[in-house]
């Protein structure tokens, strides 16, 4: 029992639908002997670390699926004991260095170093498959793009030094927050997002495997392209809408209306964006801020919210130069947001002069 | 009234000639008769103002000026009138007013009653105070008239009855202060001789052969402190609190009557049942002087604890425990001459001080404490500044509560006088009420204040009085609450405040943690004075709301790698000043604690549950923690919880095997629901589902084995819930005391048992380990 977008994810290259230059590109790089450092970044939902994965595939064979969590210990430079989980298969580690926060130096220290620093000896993969035999291990790094400055500088020397032990395939959102020098270092490989018709061919796909039973035929009456456009091109987000649908009723119904899923979230943040629409007073912002800590408890980032609440105010503003100024505003809030430690402050401060520009 | 008023604007010219030379036996009635009526607010509108309107009225009301030639006038000139200050005076401030009369000898209370002599009335005074005056036909003169009284007076307040009284009280009140300082030193005198012929090396006896001859150094009364050499030796000699005083001695008299009875019979006060008494109050106000005096009044020899011994757990078991049912054998080393010992008769009290005091490093010390004052065979007395700290709540029902106060004015007087005389300084009595004001009520400062002074002065008059208040200024941290309160009540705003910049500044510093937080909790309860309207107030709140946002930004700068801590006075004024000026005026509620802290801790819990949460999962799925949240949970918590909703028992198993592909634990099954926020929220999921299915939820689910995803390797002890488990026991009271025998007895039970603990324990990583290298 899984949910489909687990369920159907791809194992191989060959089974990947879109983005086929990539795949190929992929393909061709995993079959030579000198796999480059690389750098994927796109947006989420875009199969990235789906691709890395059928990458892996490709390199060591059907080895890399046996995973394996371990949790390792570092000790910081104040002597304290962290905590860190290690994914694992025989040829290659995922880690995620921003779990310990601004510890992550360490962990690219201590880690690396120490895998970097040993060969690989286990050949079995090469015997068997008759695949050319790598020496290296590959290390996965996820979220690079929160990676400190300091991880990022341990980083450089490593990546040449060892380059004979590891590869690294650091996965990120952007690369605008990854130094230079580290961009030089790799080679960078960028996932676009599915197109709408991309992802409507891979729901139609999911829906005939798992025989949905639907009122009118999805694909003609432009359901499934309807579900897939309300995802914002992500493909993550589109089969679990998908399947939430299909959940809820015993045979969906083709109409617009029951192709769109709102989370719970996004339901709250919906109605606080009207509410600050409607009511702008003192005391309302009071109540405001209840529902912002509500969310942010529990882990809502604070810059969905704000995205969040300001889109939604200017599809209730009509008003032209009323919304570039709610957009000026938004976007100072943002960048604070991303300066600051306490994000109730920059909510708040948003809201605020969101109701006095509204005014 | 209008007739009364007429018949002074008659006589007024006829005071101005008299004013040059006022007759020197003139009574202060004539002369305040001399002096003009001031005019009253016309009240008759009787409008009723609200509180908030009035505070309101009094901010805006023109401040004073404080720039005005303060007459110099006879000694005591004042004295036997009573005077009222009310409304705010142009020139004078109000309590510089008010001490100035106290200086010269009036009495000023604050409110207007029938044996008020005379009123000082300013603008705006309150509509109450001015019916009163009209209804008791009282005096009222303006502050020019109160200049004028000052300037006429004549010494000792003339010769009015009321003058001749106060003189004379003043007079006896004087002579038994130099009655009481003789007396002490008589005593004091005494004593020494005593000592004398104690220290006269003991004639051939027979202990004193083998113990040696202890040089007890003498140290002479000028070496000692003035705290020490004035400490009261008498209860009777104690400040203020004589109830709380009369308690202590009689609840620590009947102790033994009370053990007697097994402290079942509370007795007339109800202190009967309680073994143990906790005296609390703030500090500088003898509560320790009290304690050990009454204890040696009634023969008891006294073991004290304070913070400067280590009062752990431990600790106290070792040494407090063993002495609790002691009893003393000072007795049988006292010398003859002791002649208040009788055979046996001597008992300890056991005084600890400081017992709030009891820090991280007593560990369990207070639970232990309030374990023995149940069983004490000895009376103990505990010793607090703050009783209403959670720490001190395990004291709340096992001891007799004694809450000492400050002691007031007139209680203090009369002891501080005679120690003065004393010491031979000349003090005027007006200036401890200045002195007990800066020090609040605080007397072993006081005392310590004079000793200072005293090295330099002799004679402390009323003209240094300004000086000394202001060295004298105890500097107190204000507490959060305060702070708050201060910023963003709009008095320190308005134009005649004298709060500079820097005042403003300083109240941040007094908690630059809290303060920030604080501000940004309550600034939205005001309602700003001068606010046209809501639009208005908006506007102002949003103003605040961008300064508090900007100021996060400076305290980043200030926090982070870069430790600007330069920058902590920018962020003063942007994260308090500046948005509390904007907001500032009536408080509309409550002030509230900064709330930001409580959610902090709640979002860093939930950050943890999430993290958690996607390491188990991560196997399976491919995403990172916050898309997890925001798409993955709402999906997941449908299909974990939506068959048990609807299908009661029969649909948990399709939520086991869900959970079982994704690696989840049952306490998995809980954080995922608690993620719901709104319509989804996991209380209002978990309430459709029967408890009957719940409990059978959690049976199947214990009853089946799970696959794990995360072994730990490296370390063979403890898994990650066992580190969650240990709890702080710094709180738990454990009931050890009593059964002290029952463990001996059990100890080879309780030995077997943690080896077959061991043993589990043992097994389990194993396991682990085994299954992870496959």
């Amino acid at each position: 029992m899984s949910l489909w977008v687990d369920k159907y994810r791809p194992r191989r290259l060959d089974a990947l639908s879109y983005h086929a230059p990539i795949t190929a590109s992929l393909k061709a790089l995993a079959s030579t002997g000198d796999f480059p450092h690389l750098l994927v970044y796109g947006p989420s939902g875009s199969g990235k670390k789906t691709r890395v994965y059928a990458t892996l595939h490709e390199l060591f064979g059907p080895q890399v699926e046996k995973l394996k969590i371990d949790v390792k210990t570092f000790t910081t430079s104040s002597n304290r004991k962290l905590e860190f989980n290690v994914l694992s298969s025989p040829f290659h580690l995922e880690i995620t260095p921003s779990d310990m926060g601004n510890n992550d130096r360490v962990v690219i220290q201590d880690l690396l170093k120490d895998i970097a620093s040993t060969e690989q000896v286990d050949f079995s993969n090469s015997k068997n498959n008759g695949t050319p035999k790598h020496r290296f291990k590959v290390v996965i790094i996820n979220e690079a793009d929160s990676l400190t400055r300091d991880a990022q500088a341990a980083l450089r020397r490593t990546m040449e030094k060892y380059s004979a032990n590891i590869r690294l395939i650091m996965i990120s959102n952007t690369t605008s927050n990854i130094i230079p020098p580290i961009k030089s270092r790799t080679l960078l490989v960028r996932i676009p997002a599915p197109s709408v018709a991309d992802i409507t061919a891979i729901l139609a796909d999911v829906a005939t495997k798992e025989s949905v039973h639907f009122t009118a035929d999805p694909v003609q009456s432009g359901f499934l392209s309807q579900v897939a456009a309300n995802s914002d091109q992500n493909l993550r987000r589109a089969l679990l809408s998908f399947e939430t649908i299909s959940m809820s009723n015993a045979s969906v119904a083709c109409d617009g209306q029951n192709a769109v899923v709102t989370l719970d979230w996004e339901v709250i943040i919906k109605n606080v964006s009207s509410s600050i629409y409607t009511n702008r007073s003192v005391s309302n912002l009071a109540k405001t801020r209840v529902v912002f800590y509500e969310l942010l408890a529990h882990c809502i980032p604070a810059r969905i919210i704000l995205k969040g609440v300001l889109f939604e105010l200017l599809r209730l503003c009509n008003n032209h130069s009323k919304a570039q100024q709610l957009v000026e505003i938004g976007s100072m809030f943002d960048e604070r947001l991303s300066l600051g430690s306490k994000a109730i402050f920059h909510l708040e401060g948003f809201v605020a002069k969101a109701m006095v520009a509204l005014e | 009234m209008v007739l009364v008023t007429d018949f002074f604007k008659a006589k007024k010219p006829a005071a101005k000639r008299e004013q040059p030379s006022p007759p020197s036996g003139a009574s202060a009635e004539e002369i305040l008769a001399s002096i003009p009526d001031a005019e009253l607010p016309d009240t008759s509108d009787s409008q009723k103002l609200s509180f908030f309107q009035l505070q309101q009225r009094k901010a805006q009301a023109p401040q004073a000026t404080g720039s005005v030639d303060i007459p110099e006038a006879k000694p005591h000139c004042l004295s036997g009138l009573t005077m009222v200050f009310t409304g705010v005076l142009p020139n004078l401030e109000r309590t510089d007013a008010e001490n100035i009369a106290k200086r010269y000898g009036a009495k000023v209370p604050k409110s207007i009653s029938g044996k008020t002599s005379v009123v000082v009335i300013g603008d705006e005074a309150g509509p109450s105070k001015v019916q009163k005056i009209k209804k008791m036909h009282i005096k009222a003169i303006s502050e020019e008239g109160f200049l004028q009284l000052l300037r006429s007076m004549p010494a000792d307040g003339g010769s009015g009855g009321e003058a001749v009284k106060a003189k004379r009280k003043r007079e006896e009140e004087e002579s038994r202060i130099i009655q009481e300082a003789e007396a002490e030193e008589e005593q004091e005198r005494a004593r020494q001789q005593q000592a004398k012929i104690q220290h006269v090396p003991p004639s051939v006896s027979k202990h004193s052969s083998r113990l040696p001859a202890e040089p007890v150094r003498e140290i002479s009364n000028d070496d000692k402190l003035w705290t020490t050499k004035y400490a009261p030796t008498s209860t009777l000699q104690l400040c203020g609190n004589k109830g709380q005083v009369n308690k202590l001695r009689s609840w620590l008299l009947h102790w033994f009557d009370n053990a007697k009875n097994d402290f079942k019979d509370p007795g007339a006060d109800g202190s009967g049942v309680f073994r143990a008494c906790l005296i609390s109050g703030p500090p500088g106000i003898g509560k320790t002087t009290a304690a050990h005096l009454i204890a040696e009044d009634l023969g008891f020899d006294v073991l004290e604890k304070n913070a400067s011994d280590v009062r752990s757990k431990s600790l106290l078991n070792s040494d407090i425990k063993s002495v609790l049912n002691n009893t003393s054998v000072m007795g049988f080393f006292q010398n003859r001459h002791a002649d208040v010992h009788q055979e046996n008769e001597r008992r300890f009290c056991l005084i600890m001080d400081e017992v709030d005091g009891m820090s991280s490093g007593d560990h369990g010390g207070a639970g232990a404490l309030s374990q023995f004052c149940r069983i004490t065979k000895m009376p103990m007395i505990l010793i607090c500044n703050d009783k209403s700290l959670p720490k001190m709540r395990t004291f709340d029902r096992v001891t007799y509560d004694l809450a000492f106060r400050r002691p007031s004015e007139n209680e203090v007087k009369a002891r501080i006088m005679t120690i003065c005389h004393r010491e031979k300084i000349k003090i005027d009595p007006s200036i401890i009420g200045q002195l007990v004001q800066t020090t609040n009520n605080d007397i072993r400062q006081m005392i310590n204040l004079l000793s200072t002074v005293s090295k330099t002065q002799k004679t402390i008059g009323a003209e240094q009085s300004k000086d000394f208040s202001k060295s004298w200024q105890k500097q107190t941290v204000l507490k959060p609450f305060d702070i708050v309160g201060k910023l963003l009540n709009g008095q320190i705003y308005s134009p005649h405040s004298n709060h500079t910049l820097n005042d403003k500044i300083d109240l941040y510093f007094n908690d630059i943690d809290f303060t920030p937080l604080m501000v940004q909790e309550n600034y939205l309860y005001t309602r700003p004075s001068n606010c046209r309207d809501d639009s208005d107030h908006l506007r102002r709140v949003a103003q605040a709301a961008d300064d508090i946002s900007a100021s996060d930004r400076i305290n980043s700068l200030i926090r982070s790698s870069e430790q600007q801590w330069s920058l902590l006075p920018f962020h003063a004024v942007m994260s308090s000043v500046k948005p509390s000026r904007e907001v500032a005026g009536n408080i509309s509620q409550r002030i509230n604690f900064a709330g930001w802290l409580g959610q902090n801790s709640k979002q860093m819990k939930y950050q943890r549950l999430l993290q958690e949460l996607q390491y188990h999962t991560r196997l399976r799925t491919s995403t990172d923690k916050k898309e997890l949240r925001l798409e993955y949970v709402p999906l997941l918590a449908k299909r974990l919880a939506g068959p048990i909703v609807s299908q009661g028992e029969n649909g948990i198993q399709p939520c086991i095997d869900v959970m079982d592909y994704y690696f989840l634990t049952r306490e998995d099954w809980d954080t995922i629901l608690d993620f719901g926020v709104g319509a989804a929220k996991g209380e209002a999921v978990l309430k459709k589902i029967p408890t009957k299915v719940k409990t059978a939820f959690t049976r199947t689910y214990n009853s089946s084995t799970h696959p794990i995803a995360i072994y730990k390797t490296g370390n063979s002890v403890g898994t990650t819930k066992s580190t969650a488990s240990t709890v702080d026991y710094e709180d738990v009271i454990q009931d050890d005391t009593l059964k002290d025998d029952d463990d001996t007895e059990e100890k080879d039970d309780s030995k077997f048992d943690s080896k077959k603990d061991k043993l589990i324990k043992e097994v389990k990583p194993k396991k682990g380990a085994k299954r992870s290298k496959k």
